[in-house]
């Protein structure tokens, strides 16, 4: 397996683990795996989502649903939705909705909004306890909730209204986050009610979570999307915050579950890999994923690379949090060429994603 | 059928076309001038005689030109994109208009100060013929009131509360005449019918009869006569021509233009040129805008597939020649005030081409004339024509793949129509389904049953907003600052939201009442003072009645409708009120109230709730769409309420062009945080901003509402990210939406599939974006020369792509 050049990454990133840590306000180690988690329930519960998207179509087939889950294990440094890391509700601040009416201050019991000449009416994480007063105080919007705690049958309920495009596309329902592992027991419901309905199922995962679950839930799905960031496992804790053995061995028994499927409604497993500049953009990281991809998974060969966007530092802006990789441009698709074609040469099938 | 794309020819007839300015051909007032003012030709003559008389001598004196390399003859005037000036019908209205058309904001015209001094000659004598000065003294004082801005003084200036509009200008716009039965048996076949007929009308002594047919008879000469001028000139250009080629070409448009319209025409290129100049000819008698080629690939496809079977002609020279048909399109123009420039900016001439669909006996009417139109317009990718493709449940889905590949052009074109809406929609009216199923699109989003129908339909636009923001008053119009509307309460004292609604319904009845007078009072204009004989030749059943279609000839006799502005603004405020005011409780009526009056100065907290905390239309959410459903049924309810003049019913729409900017000017602060005079939204689309969930959603709410009772159409523009509908898989996914949307229910569907950042390129660098064509309302447009607000409307329509 190759070296990675952590000097190099390091000095490029000018941030070490613990900062990395820090931004999250969570970290992983915090956060036991699922067995322990308190959204490891009954099915039919209630679960936290903090959006749903519909109209969308580059997760899966067709036209679809995008249902994203409250919560991730992971503290990823360029994570698109980072309001999607923390399981609980969070207050979204967004200074370019505000009109300065300075009700947030009012409403609030704990005397956690302040106003701040740079940022605005700013939250104070420490005091902040997430109760919605500011939310409801608010007139504009400019103060919102992300996540909200709802039925399965809910979600299901808003999922269906595009059932006739999706009849007319073979699209459906992808659920993503946040990580779909982290609310494995509502993840497994509402994909199971889904399916019932005859829609067709889609995850999007790291695949850092337990076995059993994620083999329940993988029942209920005709394709998963599972990250596959780095392959050096010291280098993922570091950029990831958690250790890639799981997601590996997770990865591992999916491809098995390939087989055992059959034939009559298949699984499609498709590993992601987001190419982060500087990060693991390079052809040596791009090299370990395909080897890993050619000769530890037996059924899988479709690879899909997804660009760094940086469409996602407004939300940084809003939820309060420091940014590490702000101001970094995107790359653009054609920038992936030479890494599409590594993977292309050692026989995968690769297709590069838009924005 | 393999697509073709574009030869050469079609190339260098497109880049010309974007060399032409829009210009000003006086020739046909000067001859109009001549015959009623300087001969006595006409003096003694019955007045629908004197009009046949005058679009005779026009057809023979009028200069003609064949444009270098088209293959098919015949113009509107002397240049191409000349418009031509119409004084029976507009009068010395345009007159200050005329003056500006070289410098005014935008849609300019060419015009040379000779030709201008000529008309400021010739058009005061016509004064008295403007259809506006004649309904004028026919208005009650209350019609005036509603539909004037200074009533007393000033009869142009209208209060865009609401207008008659089109029709106040010509009379015969948004017609599909029966071209299939002038192929089929020639317009001499035409004329041996009312000679026939008027032998009976002279043996009943049927004055009105006897005239008309007199008028039809000449029309039919006339119009027969104009082909044969063309023959002439092509003949004439053929001998001095020194390619060999294009000799050869000039001769076959001799011998077409010999035989038609004059008589059937014996292959493809003499169908589509006798159709043609059948186009041209209706414009030439009348102004209006929006007349209809209609179903295109129903009538002419007989004599593509015959020449197709026979040898005489290959499938690439075939898609060249509807190409250059298309083309013809552009050249014609029309001269709006700078005021209507606003309504619809950007030289709208709204000529529909429909295809699709269905067959009168419930078949799918698709064929491979259906698919090359939708190649010619991706070929052509010009403002005009205006294609139009209907589906049903059996439309194949080859023909909404093709179709979705054209609108992922971004030109804006094509329409979607859907016949699952449409048909019932028309049986409801009282059309036989044969009928209803043959129909075709005109204007915008409307249509009508084809051949059949008297045609004008589009009567001018009620501002919906209005209603609302006169029951916010009691009737008051606080931009006119006068009593508007009706006494409907004191809004402040509304202690349920039952009484808003109520208030509503009735100041919106009251508006349709009084529209609908002063509409019927226009027919009666349009019947005494403008007949159309010629057009009138070839609508289903003018020559066996005896009768002009204005006169109630047609088999099918709907009045002028109206098309409502303002239709997610009204539902969004009544969401608002219902939610904040009712509901939570949040606001009461009186500081709701008070923040509109203010306009929402030292309100913004108020606006922003009604803007934030409210659901909105467009949402597929039932706690505004169930709004949008009981307005829409008010709506519905008091059109069907009155009679046009021959007792039809109204077809009521939501149509809005870009009426939805002026509109917007006279109407004060609403419940969905709407400041005073901003535009309005615009068809029966969501308002910019709030289509949060997107184009599902957004079908699945419009889907829900009565478009069998709004049979004037209702206009959904959706706007999509290029990259959305791009490649294998977004083509896909695009037809998916598509079908989609027709199952959820909308009656019409158009796509603007452009960036925004290439729109802000545009206005920036207009001179580089001269041929970005854009989707305003039932037409396209090119983006750079239309008005600043409407760019910007087009701009902010609510932008679609999920990444």
């Amino acid at each position: 397996m190759p070296r990675v050049n952590h000097q190099k990454r390091s000095a490029i990133m000018g941030k070490s683990d613990v900062q990395i840590e820090d931004c999250s306000g969570l970290t992983a180690r915090e956060k036991p795996l699922f067995s322990g988690s308190r959204r490891a329930m009954a099915p039919g519960a209630e679960g936290v989502v903090f959006n749903i998207q519909r109209f969308s179509l580059h997760d899966g087939a067709g036209i679809r649903t995008l249902v994203f889950l409250k919560g991730c294990p992971l503290r990823c440094l360029w994570c698109a939705n980072p309001e999607g890391q923390s399981g609980a509700t969070e207050i979204r601040y967004d200074k370019n909705g505000c009109i300065g009416c300075g009700a947030c201050i009012d409403s609030c019991p704990e005397g956690a909004v302040s106003q701040e000449p740079a940022t605005g009416f700013t939250i104070s994480k420490a005091s902040c306890r997430a109760c919605g007063a500011c939310v409801r105080a608010c007139p504009s919007g400019a103060k919102s909730e992300w996540g909200e705690t709802r039925d399965a049958d809910e979600i299901v309920d808003i999922v269906k209204r595009d059932s006739l495009f999706y009849r007319h596309s073979g699209g459906g329902v992808t659920i993503g986050g946040g990580e779909v592992l982290f609310q494995p027991a509502f993840a497994c419901e509402v994909l199971r009610k889904c399916r019932e309905l005859g829609l067709n199922t889609a995850i999007e995962t790291s695949g850092y979570g337990d076995w059993p679950w994620l083999e329940r839930i993988a029942e209920y799905c005709d394709t998963i999307f599972y990250d596959l960031k780095i392959v050096d496992r010291h280098e993922h804790r570091r950029i990831t915050g958690v250790d890639n053995e799981t997601i590996l061995d997770n990865l591992r028994a999916l491809d098995e579950m390939l087989v055992s499927r059959g034939t009559d409604r298949p699984l499609h497993l498709i590993v992601r890999v987001p190419v982060i500049p500087e990060v693991n953009a390079d052809t040596e990281n791009m090299a370990a994923i395909g080897t890993f991809i050619r000769s530890e998974l037996h059924n899988t060969s479709t690879v899909e690379l997804m660009p760094f966007h940086n469409l996602c530092e407004q939300k940084y802006e809003q939820l309060g949090r420091p940014y590490l990789l702000k101001g970094r441009a995107g790359l653009m698709p054609e920038k992936v060429e030479p890494l599409k074609k590594t993977l292309t040469d050692m026989g995968l099938n690769c297709t590069i994603m838009s924005w | 059928m393999p697509g073709f794309g574009p030869t050469a020819r079609v190339e260098e007839l497109k880049t010309r076309f974007l060399t032409y300015k829009p210009n000003v051909c006086i020739e046909r007032a000067r001859i109009y001038h001549h015959l009623y003012f300087q001969s006595e030709e006409v003096r003694d003559e019955p007045l629908i005689v004197g009009r046949a008389l005058a679009f005779a001598k026009l057809l023979r004196e009028r200069t003609i030109y064949i444009e270098d390399g088209q293959l098919i003859a015949g113009s509107m005037g002397s240049r191409p994109r000349a418009f031509p000036i119409y004084p029976e019908s507009v009068g010395d209205d345009l007159l200050d208009e005329y003056r500006k058309l070289t410098t005014r904001a935008f849609d300019r015209f060419e015009f040379s100060d000779a030709d201008l001094m000529e008309l400021e000659e010739i058009l005061p004598h016509w004064h008295d013929s403007s259809l506006r000065q004649i309904l004028f003294p026919d208005m009650d004082a209350e019609e005036k009131k509603l539909f004037l801005m200074d009533p007393e003084n000033n009869i142009v200036k209208g209060t865009n509360i609401f207008s008659l509009d089109v029709p106040l200008y010509g009379p015969a716009g948004h017609i599909t005449p029966d071209y299939q039965t002038v192929l089929e048996i020639g317009f001499q076949g035409i004329k041996a019918r009312a000679e026939k007929r008027l032998g009976r009308a002279r043996q009943d002594n049927d004055k009105n009869a006897i005239d008309f047919l007199r008028a039809a008879i000449i029309s039919c000469d006339a119009i027969t006569d104009f082909g044969k001028r063309y023959a002439e000139l092509a003949r004439q250009m053929a001998k001095e021509e020194t390619d060999a080629d294009r000799r050869a070409e000039l001769l076959t448009i001799a011998a077409a233009c010999d035989q038609v319209p004059g008589l059937p025409p014996r292959t493809f290129q003499e169908a589509i040129q006798a159709t043609w100049f059948l186009f041209v000819g209706i414009q030439q008698e009348a102004f209006q805008r929006c007349y209809s080629v209609g179903r295109l690939d129903q009538y002419a496809y007989p004599y593509l597939q015959a020449d197709l079977q026979g040898g005489r002609i290959s499938e690439e020279r075939a898609q060249e020649l509807l190409d250059c048909f298309f083309l013809k399109f552009p050249e014609t123009n029309y001269i709006n005030s700078e005021y209507y420039s606003h309504i619809a900016s950007g030289f709208p001439s709204q000529q529909q081409i429909c295809v699709g669909g269905q067959t009168p006996d419930g078949k799918d009417a698709t064929n491979d004339l259906t698919y090359m139109c939708i190649q010619s317009s991706i070929n052509t990718r010009l403002h005009q024509p205006s294609l139009s493709v209907r589906f049903w449940e059996g439309s194949p889905d080859a023909l909404v793949e093709k179709t979705c590949e054209l609108a992922r052009l971004g030109t804006g074109h094509p329409s979607f129509f859907n016949d699952r809406r449409v048909v019932p929609g028309l049986v409801g009216k009282g059309i036989a389904l044969e009928d209803a199923r043959d129909y075709s699109s005109v204007g915008c989003a409307s249509v009508q049953p084809t051949r059949k129908d008297k045609g004008s339909q589009n009567g001018g636009y009620i501002n919906f907003a209005a209603a609302l923001d006169f029951a916010l008053h009691d009737g008051w119009w606080p931009l006119g600052n006068r009593q508007m509307g009706i006494k409907t309460g004191n809004p402040r004292e509304f202690t349920s939201f039952e009484e808003v609604v109520e208030a509503f319904g009735r100041q919106l009845g009251y508006l349709i009442g009084v529209y609908s007078r002063a509409s019927v009072k226009l027919e009666k204009i349009h019947r005494d003072r403008v007949p159309t004989p010629f057009v009138s030749c070839f609508v289903q059943d003018c020559i066996d009645r005896g009768l002009d279609r204005s006169a109630g000839g047609a088999v099918y006799n709907f009045g002028f409708s109206p098309r409502a502005v303002g239709l997610a603004d009204v539902v969004d405020s009544l969401t608002a009120i219902r939610k904040l005011v009712f509901e939570d409780g949040i606001l009461t009526m009186n500081g709701l109230m008070d923040a509109l009056d203010a306009d929402f100065k030292g309100n913004e907290h108020v606006r922003q709730m009604l803007k934030a905390k409210a659901p909105h239309y467009g949402n597929d959410d039932p706690r505004a769409d169930d709004i949008a459903q009981k307005v829409v049924d008010i709506y519905v309810a008091e059109t069907n309420r009155h009679r046009s003049l021959f007792g039809e019913r109204f077809h009521p729409g939501f149509s809005s062009v870009s009426a939805n900017i002026p509109y917007g000017t006279v109407i004060s602060a609403l419940p969905n945080g709407r400041q005073a005079w901003q535009s309005l939204a615009d068809g029966c689309s969501p308002c910019h901003y709030v289509g949060k969930e997107g184009p599902t959603a957004a079908a699945l709410s419009v889907g829900k509402l009565d478009h069998e009772g709004m049979t004037g159409g209702s206009i959904l523009n959706i706007k999509l990210m290029p990259a959305a509908v791009a490649g294998e898989t977004g083509l896909k996914n695009f037809v998916s939406y598509v079908k989609g949307a027709l199952e959820a229910g909308v009656w019409h569907v158009q796509f603007n599939v452009v960036d925004s950042e290439v729109l802000r390129e545009a206005q920036a660098h207009a001179e580089k974006y001269s041929d970005l064509l854009v989707r305003v309302a039932g037409y396209s447009a090119f983006f750079t020369g239309l008005s600043r607000p409407l760019q910007e409307d087009v701009i902010d329509r609510t932008e679609h792509c999920r990444c």
